[in-house]
């Protein structure tokens, strides 16, 4: 990756890392608005970081509402998110300014 | 919706939710709507759901709309505009013909309606080139007679301008100028020059500032101590002063005075006349031409214009201007002949007081007619993509059954028609950036650069393109790619995959009402009618023309040498004998080789030109002041009526022995006399005209002649008078000579006599009368030249255009019109099926034509010397000529037809 992710890529990525959401989901989980989340989520879409995917269209019916569309993270996604905490901590840690040793992140 | 589909809230913010959605979801291209519209409503019925409130729901509402504009900027991305780009070249590559053609057509009528939009700018739209012209007024003084043919006077005196600037609350500020000849002597050969006088205030009234040096200031207003002094314009300083850096301070000499140049003013500024070259102070008049030139209320001689008070208006000032009226009636009070006029001081715009009503129309028309072969040029190429559209439906189909989404197919092909009009549009405001250069002064000269007051109000030099131009230009291509793209776009893109892909192009035999024929037919009938309206435009002129070439004017034009002269205020000064010296330079005149006579007075279309208020008259004893009535008179020299080849009816010309011993005497035209002697017997009655030698006992008729069209070309006929110039002379007078010798030869002849007599009287403007009729006649001239070059320029496009319909509807219809031949049917008839066609087409579009004809020519019909106008029988050649278009059109394809070989062409397919 030429260019690492920001935060709020980063964020929605999280909020995806141990189960699927669908759009509302990830809104409530990250309080990031409605435009941010879709556009984000499109742009990784493309990425292949993520990956959106309607639900079984009985379980709609069931519930007499609109099919969901719920995103899952994919491997290169995961990866992402890695370099992201990393890159996160370091920051966090001082690391840059060598207050402490650790290892440079991506 | 099913029975077990989504259950929605029944609330008022769920439905208009999903109205917003569902709108939003037109941003979205084609291919992801359905997908992003699905989605949301997920998200949405969640949302309501939970029962947000407002803000929630707009707070998401908005993002669903942020997120649907973010859909439709991915699909524009540079990356699918470049793809397009480059498949669009490479389709136009493949058919150069088209192309070029295109591109050529989009040029030209791109090219020029951008040019005219150059002068209709300049000439139109742009305000006066002063800070604020909105409050910038003309302020007149209006004399009439009481018998209601009031004129405009329009000069001031300075007692009245002064009594203007301190009385009138509206007024901000006031300045007088008016424009005269002046001959520069000690800077080379004597020369004439334009020269303003003003009062100081004008400079920053207008808001002008001296590059170097200063402008008139509180010294020049004072008339007491009368300031000899000038300004020189930026163009007088570098080519007469050869930009000598001690210009200020310097002395020109002109009518022999010596004045002071104070200043240079900036580059471009002509006055407020848009003429002068060199300024002097109103007060240099004083030793220049008269002591008593300021001091007189009835010394009229110059204009005022105003700057109105922040807060006034055109209709506020009036009332103020009412009252001043009646106050300087009261004040100064006039003398005996002027005692019978009304008067009234009004004012009007700057922008409407410089403007020429004439010359807008004229661009106007151009303009208009210009846009018109533009609507004709783009029509034309919509019907050419068309055609093309046809055969690139299975191409279309193809892709689109590839997963082409229909949007894409649409932009695809629109792109095509925007590189070609982007092409033709950059190439058109290059070509109207040198059309401008060539023909901008050659335009603008013919259509009439001066406007009211004789401001020259354009400046070709002036004619640039500039940002508007180009926002003009930028648009006006964007549009036309548009508008020829669309339709062939959407009928390329909404074919049907599994018809195009299967069938070739049998469907538009079968399908006799296809979106591809209506479209082509409308195009065809737009051209036609196009060409109907601009054809009679330029048969009206026409025909206006060509009665003006044959126009009797009542004199004889041919042969005749013409020139102007104004006696300077040096001479005047010396106290040269006015008579004398008239009479000295004619009889020089005379006596010079190839002459064969020679007059005095004013020149038809040139001038000068004087008039005067009969005020009684031996024929109608019972004239009251309210019937008095204006007449324009000349003084002129004997044999004048054999001279010029007018025609005497009754009594005798002017004559030599006319002059101050003898009784004052008058020669009136037919429409004067009629007038003012009812009852016939003019000769010998005496008439009362409110000039000084021709007031108290009057002048006596000796003689009448038929009336002639001296003034104006196009005008009504006036009243006329000629009075001798022996008796009656002024300081400005024409010269008219009868000589077949060329202008330029005898030009000479003519000056060399003036400069004998006096050195500093500079002949003005010598020319042949055929010349000057000539030069007043350009501007219908040019709008007959362009409009006729328009039509027939739309002619050939309309034949073109048709030609290509009717060859494709052949090739369309080849099987068939095979078909109907081998079962038996008739080749005429089957030349009359292809013929039906086209003259259907065009019979719709002549109708359209001349219905909107009349309409158009009303416009024209201002512009002619033709009182006539439109009429029927000015249609009905244009009629004719376009049926004659349209036959020939498709006789060619239609022909070919006949030559269908029915075997061969039910095998093709």
């Amino acid at each position: 990756m030429a260019r690492s992710l920001g935060l709020t890529s980063l964020t929605i990525l999280a909020a995806l890392e141990h189960r699927r959401c669908y759009g509302l989901d990830i809104v409530d989980r990250t309080g990031l608005l409605e435009g941010t989340v879709y556009t984000t989520l499109r742009r990784m879409e493309k990425k292949g970081l993520v990956v959106g995917s309607w639900e079984d269209p009985t379980i709609a019916e069931e519930e007499r509402r609109p099919r969901r569309r719920y995103y899952t993270l994919l491997p290169e996604g995961a990866r992402e998110l890695e370099l992201g905490r990393a890159k996160v901590e370091w920051i966090t840690s001082g690391a840059a300014n060598g207050v402490a040793g650790g290892e440079q992140g991506g | 919706m099913s029975a077990r589909g989504p259950l929605w809230p029944n609330d008022a913010i769920t439905r208009v939710g999903r109205a917003i959605l569902r709108a939003a979801a037109w941003l979205v291209p084609g291919g992801r709507r359905d997908e992003w519209l699905g989605e949301w409503e997920g998200e949405f019925w969640q949302l309501r759901g939970r029962r947000a409130g407002a803000f929630r729901t707009t707070l998401f509402v908005a993002g669903a709309i942020w997120h649907a504009m973010f859909e439709w900027k991915e699909e524009w991305t540079m990356e699918s505009m470049g793809q397009d780009i480059r498949y669009a070249c490479r389709t136009l590559s493949r058919s150069p013909g088209f192309a070029l053609s295109a591109i050529v057509m989009l040029t030209a009528s791109i090219g020029a309606s951008t040019a005219l939009f150059t002068v209709l700018e300049a000439a139109v739209l742009a305000d006066p080139p002063f800070p604020e012209p909105e409050r910038l007024v003309v302020v007149d003084q209006m004399f009439g007679t009481e018998a209601g043919d009031q004129w405009n006077a329009a000069e001031w005196g300075y007692p009245r301008y002064a009594d203007l600037r301190e009385d009138v609350g509206s007024v901000d500020e006031a300045a007088g100028y008016s424009l005269r000849t002046m001959t520069l002597t000690e800077l080379g050969d004597p020369t004439l020059v334009s020269v303003e006088t003003v009062t100081p205030s004008l400079m920053p009234l207008l808001g002008i500032q001296a590059v170097a040096g200063r402008t008139f200031g509180a010294k020049e207003e004072d008339r007491g101590a009368p300031s000899l002094s000038a300004m020189v314009s930026n163009g007088f300083w570098q080519t007469r002063m050869g930009a000598d850096p001690r210009a200020v301070g310097s002395i020109i000499t002109l009518d022999g005075a010596r004045l002071e140049v104070l200043g240079v003013l900036p580059a471009g500024f002509r006055g407020i006349t848009g003429r002068a070259e060199v300024w002097i102070p109103m007060s240099a008049l004083r030793v220049i031409e008269d002591p008593s030139f300021l001091e007189d209320p009835w010394n009229l001689h110059f204009n005022v214009v105003a700057r109105l008070a922040p807060d006034a208006t055109l209709a506020s000032l009036q009332p103020e201007l009412d009252a001043f009226a009646s106050a300087l009636q009261r004040r100064y009070p006039p003398a005996v002949a002027a005692s019978r006029l009304s008067f009234d001081v009004e004012a009007v715009s700057f922008r409407d007081a410089r403007s020429n009503p004439q010359a807008e129309r004229s661009i106007l028309a151009l303009f208009g007619a210009v846009l018109l072969v533009l609507l004709v040029a783009t029509a034309n190429l919509a019907g050419l993509m068309l055609a093309r559209g046809t055969n690139r439906q299975r191409e279309a189909a193809l892709r689109s059954s590839l997963g082409a989404a229909r949007g894409r197919l649409l932009r695809q092909f629109m792109t095509e028609s925007l590189v070609l009009s982007i092409v033709g549009g950059a190439a058109g405001v290059v070509v109207a950036r040198l059309g401008i250069d060539l023909l901008g002064a050659w335009l603008t000269g013919a259509l009439g650069t001066t406007g009211g007051r004789g401001i020259e109000y354009l400046d070709p030099a002036a004619l640039t393109i500039d940002w508007s131009v180009l926002a003009f230009a930028t648009a006006l291509t964007v549009l036309v790619g548009l508008a020829f793209g669309l339709l062939p776009a959407w009928q390329a893109s909404s074919a049907d995959p599994n018809e195009s892909l299967r069938g070739g192009h049998a469907s538009e035999g079968g399908r006799r009402w296809s979106l591809g024929l209506v479209g082509r037919n409308g195009l065809i009938v737009v051209q036609v009618a196009v060409a109907i309206v601009l054809l009679t435009g330029a048969t009206v002129m026409m025909r206006s023309m060509s009665n003006l070439q044959r126009l009797d004017l009542g004199y004889d034009r041919e042969d005749l040498v013409t020139a102007l002269y104004n006696l300077p205020s040096s001479e005047r000064a010396a106290g040269a004998d006015l008579a004398t010296f008239h009479v000295d330079f004619l009889d020089r005149v005379r006596a010079l080789p190839g002459v064969q006579s020679a007059t005095l007075g004013e020149v038809p279309q040139a001038g000068p030109t004087w008039t005067g208020i009969v005020l009684s008259s031996e024929g109608r004893p019972e004239l009251t002041p309210a019937e008095h009535t204006w007449i324009r008179l000349q003084p002129v020299a004997d044999g004048h009526l054999d001279v010029l080849g007018l025609e005497l009816l009754e009594g005798r010309d002017i004559e030599p022995t006319d002059d101050q011993t003898s009784d004052p005497v008058i020669v009136l035209n037919e429409i004067a006399a009629a007038e003012l002697f009812p009852d016939g017997n003019a000769i010998d009655q005496r008439i009362e005209v409110s000039w000084r030698e021709l007031s108290g006992e009057g002048a006596r008729v000796v003689g009448i002649f038929r009336t002639a069209q001296l003034g104006p070309l196009g005008g009504p006929p006036e009243r006329q008078g000629l009075v001798s110039v022996r008796q009656a002379p002024r300081f400005e007078s024409g010269l008219m000579v009868r000589t077949t010798r060329p202008v330029d030869d005898v030009e000479r002849d003519i000056r060399a006599a003036m400069a004998e007599l006096s050195g500093s009287t500079v002949l003005n403007s010598v020319m042949s009368m055929e010349e000057r009729v000539a030069s007043v006649t350009a501007r219908p001239r040019v709008v007959t030249g362009l409009l006729g070059f328009f039509g027939g320029l739309t002619l050939f496009l309309v034949a073109a255009g048709l030609y290509g319909t009717i060859a494709f509807v052949v090739a369309r219809r080849t099987p068939e019109l095979g078909l109907r031949l081998s079962l038996g049917a008739e080749p005429r008839s089957i030349l009359a099926l292809v013929m039906k066609q086209s003259l259907g087409v065009t019979l719709v579009g002549i109708a359209l034509g001349g219905a909107i004809a009349p309409w158009a020519t009303h416009f024209l019909a201002e512009l002619s010397f033709d009182a006539e106008g439109f009429t029927w029988t000015s249609l009905a050649p244009v009629f004719l000529i376009l049926l004659l278009v349209a036959v020939a059109a498709s006789v060619i394809p239609a022909s070919r037809a006949l030559r269908i070989d029915p075997v061969a062409s039910l095998r093709s397919d």
